[in-house]
């Protein structure tokens, strides 16, 4: 088992190892540069990915993923570079780690929030619904004096 | 009126305080990555064809400011006057990262405005800008003997930022021990 195990993973890990070494080819280094820049933001448009800006900046920015993907770094090196220069901002999808986890988990947290909110108040008017129910043993002794009272008025008119 | 009634209202001025906030933030300038941290590696051609290249190693040995800038940018017309009356004034050696420009604008530029930088690099397609995280032009870096970068400046130098930012960084300088 752990031998098949480690054998799929040493085939799986070849096919990466092998390209890195081999010449790429431009349509590989070409959709490679596109996906990377997809996934890094313009530093001077804040909200447009570099593939996406036609800023000069952008447009350097893209030559140079190309580059470094000729020279045989993996995406996520590439990306790593760009994070040694830029900080986290320059990554479109910002990494998970404790000064952003404000960030990552506030949708959770409303969503968590809101449930909280609303299964309380469904216990509070379903508690109210039965209030309005109320049987003969709801009623004071006085109550049902003033009841019986009523109705015997009712009764005899 | 129980203290729900209160809440839209408590809210609204809860966001327009978030918006006024916001609002006083630069979201457009970086704080770099390079605060404390040693010069990228680099080598760039020099703005003048016959002299040597510039590399990150041209910049350690002594307080140095490297200053990127291009023919093309507004505002280092604006704080020009000042890198010139800087050099005139403190010596501090000045390194220029022509970004973006082209050698014949470039150097025209400098014609018409003087040169106050003892060198510098040419960077056609921002290499070293983007390796250096540079956003926009001007930025000057303050480098220290060391070669570690002590500053980012964002925008045009002035009287003002050298004077309260630059100097004391240079004033309160200590060499790591065993340094010569």
């Amino acid at each position: 088992m752990l031998r098949a195990l480690f054998l799929s993973f040493a085939l799986l890990s070849a096919p990466a190892a092998f390209a890195q070494n081999a010449e790429l080819d431009d349509a590989t280094v070409e959709q490679r540069t596109e996906d990377i820049s997809r996934t890094l933001r313009c530093v001077v448009c804040q909200n447009q990915s570099i593939a996406d800006s036609n800023a000069t900046l952008a447009e350097d920015m893209r030559r140079l993923v190309e580059v470094r993907v000729r020279a045989g770094d993996t995406d996520d090196e590439v990306r790593a570079y760009m994070q040694t220069n830029y900080g986290d901002f320059v990554l479109m999808s910002p990494p998970v780690k404790p000064t952003t986890y404000l960030l990552w988990f506030s949708p959770l947290l409303i969503v968590g929030g809101g449930l909280i909110w609303y299964v309380m108040s469904a216990r509070k008017r379903a508690a109210e619904a039965t209030g309005t129910e109320l049987g003969d043993d709801d009623l004071s002794a006085e109550e049902q004096a003033r009841l019986q009272k009523l109705m015997d008025e009712n009764a005899s008119s | 009126m129980s203290w729900k009634s209160y809440l839209p209202f408590a809210l609204f001025v809860g966001l327009i305080a978030v918006f006024g906030i916001g609002l006083t933030l630069k979201p457009q300038e970086l704080p770099s990555e390079f605060i404390n941290e040693p010069v990228p590696q680099f080598e760039i051609a020099n703005l003048f064809e016959d002299e040597p290249n510039v590399t990150s190693e041209t910049l350690s040995g002594e307080f140095t400011l490297l200053n990127v800038f291009g023919s093309w940018c507004r505002t280092c017309i604006i704080e020009h006057p000042y890198l010139v009356q800087l050099k005139e004034e403190t010596g501090i050696r000045i390194i220029g990262l022509d970004w973006r420009d082209t050698r014949p604008a470039a150097l025209e530029w400098l014609d018409r405005l003087g040169n106050p930088y003892d060198i510098i690099g040419f960077d056609e397609h921002s290499e070293v800008a983007i390796g250096l995280g540079v956003t926009g032009a001007p930025e000057t870096f303050l480098i220290d003997p060391e070669g570690i970068i002590r500053y980012k400046h964002v925008g045009e130098m002035n009287p003002q930022i050298w004077n309260e930012v630059f100097v004391p960084l240079i004033e309160n300088y200590t060499p790591p021990a065993g340094a010569a």
